[in-house]
């Protein structure tokens, strides 16, 4: 297939260039790809592209005979193209800046998604009654997050490229890790394989020994705790993993302050906001006033109190603990990382943080960022005195990383780079797992039986 | 007879109400919207005026605007007319924030919002509403009248003479001439926000040398009619674009601070031993310089005012008025009787409005002297107690007021640091002792806790002593208040703290060994009183550490659920709201 990927007029710098070059080149090994650029920009790019040579780029001129296009947006407006029906055209963002909340391409034309994209797009009537576009889905048992853009998902939207039920029945020394969490753990601005399920699965086997490692990855945008254990009894718990790893805490905190007092108060209930707004288009009750979304309006809302906050956190984090454990599972309790656990930022996470804290018109928004930072840090401070866990504090290991990487493309998600110091710290983890005998190798004549005795 | 005042669409939006010339309400919308120097329409304080009057908005009889609109759009425009080369899209980017935020028609937009005929909304120019909320308030038969800001419509700086209900213009200065915005570019130089920062530079300065005087002084000319002229070559007032400083002012003071950088000195006399050091000197010198002009500046214009009326009783308002080091100067140097009404910037202005209405427009005489600040909203004990339930938190409730005072004295002794929350909320930037947080002024380590555990704000910021009035002069050097309503009743002048004193009280006692008192009376704040007076017969010290009840960058509390969300996000030991001690450890 012919594919023509137009470059932008503008860019931020050219390792932004060079990775959505490295990324189009990837996605389309064994066709025909060419590169366009305006002409006041081919120099610029010929030294990115070498050997290829990108060709001059007027719109209405060569994209017309190519069937598959990507238009890769820099920091100003994206190229213009004249397209054609029946072409199938990609966006791709190139500016760090702008990415949230997905990383990779996105599709523009056709406007919905259809089986080669999404290979599950008909797999379940909530499949064949959604948007069949990216985001967010109803799903029976709450939402699911659909985005098969940025590398391969399963039926759920997971970013799992196998059949991962058949991880049941597993040799001994076939060792099962379940990564729980939100939109970071999804690691939604990165490709499959940057993300860091897939490093700490490619780090622990790349060991060699007797140990090999599956590391599913069933993060998912916005997901709070409570989504977790839904999300393991319902997924998980069959294949009864080795390991958890529940990386999470910006959801809880993110929800936690605005959610309903009495559910958060008296129930530990967290959830997504915008589910009210679902709620009052079912029910045709838009008329009721309830706090508005941060984005939309700058009325005012009263935040929870941090400590209850806190304490619905905790009570969830345990109970989901208390499952996994009870289902023969070791628990690693994630306080993930976010742009404020690092002391010093880099230059691009710099302006990143203060188009979050500054730029947004409503500054009631302000104040709820500022209490989204400062809760994160107490309830790392609160994690350090429970006992009982194993806490990985990603938030603390971050504060020393260096100024000199980007580790954040926004907030609380990571770059490439950040996943990787993400799966370092985890493979520490699990080697220290490895360690105290809970993950060992189960030698020649040792039952399954004996070895799970053992571990016990 | 109700006269509705309304300052709102540039910033410190407030109204103020008044019935028969009385104040019955005062409030900015800050507190209730919860948005800092909130600008917007003061929908929530005007409905907490009329409730706290029982009245309805067809029962009032006038509303008046603090600004003159079209002479506003009229300088905005003649401006643009003049400079507009320098940022060709002034005018479109002012002229589309007004539509936006309807700033073209704050008259109709009231008579909208009230559902009130027009004939009922009136407007009194900038500089007038600043000059009459100070004089109709003060305690004067006459006074000189100085009013002093970053700008109004045109006017920067006003001087009257007022007698009566009679306030009459002499003379005053226009943009670009301003002392209000001279010191917010040096603000903006020095790192901080415009309009929010001028009180971090008061307290950078303190640990600063005036090095830099002579460079500063040349930028400003003291003129013998008693008013001054910028070298407008540093300044961008007219056409600002994002800083309100040209290049010049760059090359002569070098790199301005970054925003949030860190500030440290060394010890004074000892050189710096890094390069925040360094840095932080080089600023605070630049801070301490920028005080000292503007205080001459303003000393050389109160003096000439007061020498020109021969009236030694001086009024002013303007955010300049808030200048509480210039203030003292003012007092001390010139030998005058000052009042500084206590919302003396914008905010105060809806206040000057009504008040000018009632008694200059229609002529009745003077009544009111403001002694009692304390104008906002109260909350009951049923509404402290919902706060409470709502989330599940147990405080233990006094029915003895001395057992509570008690209760609180026993902690601040033992170095607690107390949310206190009473009665009704305080008119004007300043915690006078209804929304504070209290500590013991008498251990050195409490500026530093205060400061980066529970304000999480930067470390050089000073706090103010509260103080028994009677026991005042003991500890403070400061000019004798002529009345209850001398500034140092809304801490809005500086005095010295005895070299004496200052090992007893180092926690308010600023690096420059100078302190902003708050002097308590009981007969405006009897509670506050007989918590400091409780204090001080445990410590032998009747001061106590005063601060606004407030995070950082945010407003001061209103309600009971804001003391408490400000009390759980910080490291505050206690919060007491009326009768109600709710300790932290109740949180778990």
């Amino acid at each position: 297939m012919k594919v023509l990927a137009l470059l932008p007029e503008s860019f931020r710098a050219a390792e932004d260039i060079q990775r959505a070059v490295m990324l189009i080149r990837k996605r389309y090994v064994g066709h025909e790809l060419h590169f366009g650029a305006p002409e006041s920009m081919l120099e610029h790019y010929a030294p990115l592209l070498a050997p290829d040579v990108p060709l001059r780029y007027e719109t209405g001129t060569i994209e017309k005979s190519y069937p598959e296009l990507v238009v890769v947006i820099g920091r100003g407006a994206p190229p213009q193209v004249e397209n054609v029906p029946h072409q199938r055209i990609y966006i791709l963002r190139s500016d760090p800046l702008n990415l949230s909340p997905r990383g990779g391409f996105s599709l523009y034309q056709p406007a919905k998604l259809d089986a080669r994209d999404n290979p599950w797009i008909d797999a379940h009537v909530f499949h064949q009654v959604g948007s069949r576009t990216f985001g967010f889905q109803h799903f029976a048992l709450g939402p699911l997050y659909i985005d098969p853009e940025i590398g391969p998902i399963n039926p759920f939207g997971f970013r799992i490229n196998f059949d991962h039920r058949s991880l049941a029945e597993r040799d001994p020394n076939h060792k099962v890790v379940a990564i729980f969490g939100g939109s970071a753990a999804f690691s939604c601005l990165v490709m499959y394989d940057e993300m860091f399920a897939s490093l700490l699965e490619q780090s622990l086997n790349a060991r060699g020994g007797p140990l090999h490692y599956t590391v599913l990855n069933f993060g998912m945008h916005d997901h709070i705790t409570m989504q977790e254990m839904v999300t393991y009894l319902m997924y998980v718990q069959m294949v009864r993993p080795d390991v958890v790893i529940s990386h999470g805490g910006h959801n809880d905190e993110w929800y936690g302050l605005q959610n309903d007092r009495f559910l958060l108060n008296n129930y530990q209930m967290v959830y997504q906001r915008h589910t009210e707004e679902w709620s009052k288009l079912i029910h045709k009750t838009e008329h009721v006033q309830t706090p508005p979304l941060f984005s939309t309006t700058p009325e005012i809302q009263a935040l929870n109190l941090p400590q209850k906050v806190i304490q619905a956190y905790f009570f969830r984090k345990q109970q989901f603990k208390t499952i996994v454990e009870a289902n023969g599972g070791v628990f690693l309790w994630g306080h993930q990382p976010l742009i404020w656990s690092k002391q010093k930022l880099s230059e691009l996470e710099e302006e990143k943080r203060l188009q979050m804290e500054n730029t947004n018109p409503n500054p009631l928004f302000h104040r709820f960022i500022r209490r989204v930072k400062m809760l994160h840090a107490k309830t790392s401070e609160e994690l350090a005195r429970l006992k009982g866990i194993r806490l990985i504090d990603l938030h603390q290991r971050f504060e020393k990383e260096p100024s000199t990487t980007t580790h954040f493309w926004d907030h609380v998600h990571c770059s490439p780079a950040g996943d990787q110091v993400v799966a370092q710290i985890y493979h520490e983890a699990i080697e220290g797992l490895e360690r105290e005998g809970l993950l060992r190798a189960v030698s020649p004549g040792e039952s399954h039986r004996e070895q799970a005795q053992a571990q016990a | 007879m109700y006269v509705l005042g309304l300052s709102f669409n540039y910033h410190d939006s407030a109204a103020v109400l008044l019935k028969d010339g009385e104040i019955v309400a005062a409030a900015q919308e800050e507190r209730f919207s919860r948005i800092k120097h909130d600008a917007a329409f003061p929908a929530r304080a005007i409905v907490f005026c009329l409730k706290e009057a029982g009245i309805l908005p067809s029962m009032l009889d006038a509303v008046v605007y603090y600004e003159d609109t079209l002479q506003k759009l009229d300088r905005v425009v003649t401006s643009f007319l003049e400079q507009g080369h320098l940022y060709p899209d002034y005018l479109r980017y002012v002229t589309e924030g007004w539509g936006l935020g309807r700033k073209f028609e704050p008259l109709e937009h009231i008579s909208e919002h009230l559902r009130l005929p027009l004939s009922k909304v009136h407007y009194i120019p900038h500089h007038l509403s600043h000059a009459a909320s100070a004089w109709l308030t003060s305690p004067f038969d006459e006074a000189t009248v100085v009013t002093m800001d970053g700008v109004g419509e045109y006017e920067t700086t006003t001087v009257s003479v007022a007698r009566g209900n009679r306030i009459e213009r002499l003379y005053s200065a226009s943009l670009p001439e301003s002392l209000g915005l001279l010191y917010s570019a040096f603000t903006a130089f020095l790192g901080f926000e415009v309009n929010e920062g001028e009180y971090k530079v008061m307290g950078m300065a303190g640990f600063g040398e005036p090095l830099a005087y002579e460079k500063l002084r040349s930028l400003i000319e003291l003129t013998p009619d008693g008013l001054f002229k910028l070298d407008q070559r540093y300044f961008s007032f007219r056409c600002p674009r994002d800083l309100p400083y040209t290049q010049a002012l760059r090359d002569l003071f070098g790199i301005p601070r970054k925003h949030g950088a860190d500030f440290r000195v060394p010890p004074k006399g000892q050189a710096p031993q890094d390069e925040v050091e360094a840095s932080s000197q080089h600023y605070a010198n630049i801070a301490a310089s920028l005080q000292t002009v503007t205080e001459e500046a303003i000393l050389h214009v109160v003096g000439k005012a007061v020498a020109h009326t021969g009236i030694s009783n001086v009024v002013i308002a303007g955010g300049v008025g808030l200048n509480s080091l210039a203030n003292a100067r003012v007092q001390r140097e010139l030998g005058v009787k000052l009042f500084v009404q206590p919302a003396a910037g914008d905010a105060g202005s809806a206040l000057g409005a009504a008040l000018h209405h009632y008694h200059c427009t229609l002529g009745h005489p003077r009544k009111h002297v403001m002694v009692n600040p304390y104008l906002g909203a109260e909350y009951s004990d049923d509404d402290i107690e919902e706060a409470l339930t709502i989330n599940q938190l147990k405080a233990v409730r006094f029915d003895d007021q001395k057992a509570l005072i008690d209760a609180v004295v026993e902690r601040l002794v033992r170095g607690e640091v107390i949310g206190w929350m009473q009665g009704r909320f305080e008119w004007g930037p300043r915690a006078l002792g209804n929304r504070s947080i209290l500590a013991n002024p008498t251990r050195s380590d409490m500026q530093a806790i205060v400061n980066l555990k529970i304000k999480f704000r930067e470390p050089f910021r000073p706090f103010a002593p509260s103080v028994l009035a009677e026991h005042a002069a003991e500890y403070f050097d400061f000019s004798p208040p002529h009345s209850p309503s001398s500034p140092e009743h809304f801490m809005l002048a500086v005095g010295r703290v005895k070299e004496e004193q200052r090992q007893r009280v180092p926690a308010v006692t600023h690096v420059d060994g100078t302190a902003r008192v708050h002097l308590v009376r009981r007969d405006t704040a009897p509670l506050f009183y007989d918590l400091i007076a409780a204090f001080g017969r445990q410590t032998g010290v009747p001061v106590l550490l005063n601060t606004s009840f407030n995070l950082k960058n945010e407003a001061v509390v209103d309600k009971p659920y804001d003391a408490l969300e400000t009390f759980a996000w910080s490291e505050m030991d206690a919060l007491v709201m009326g009768r109600y001690l709710l300790l932290k450890e109740n949180f778990v």
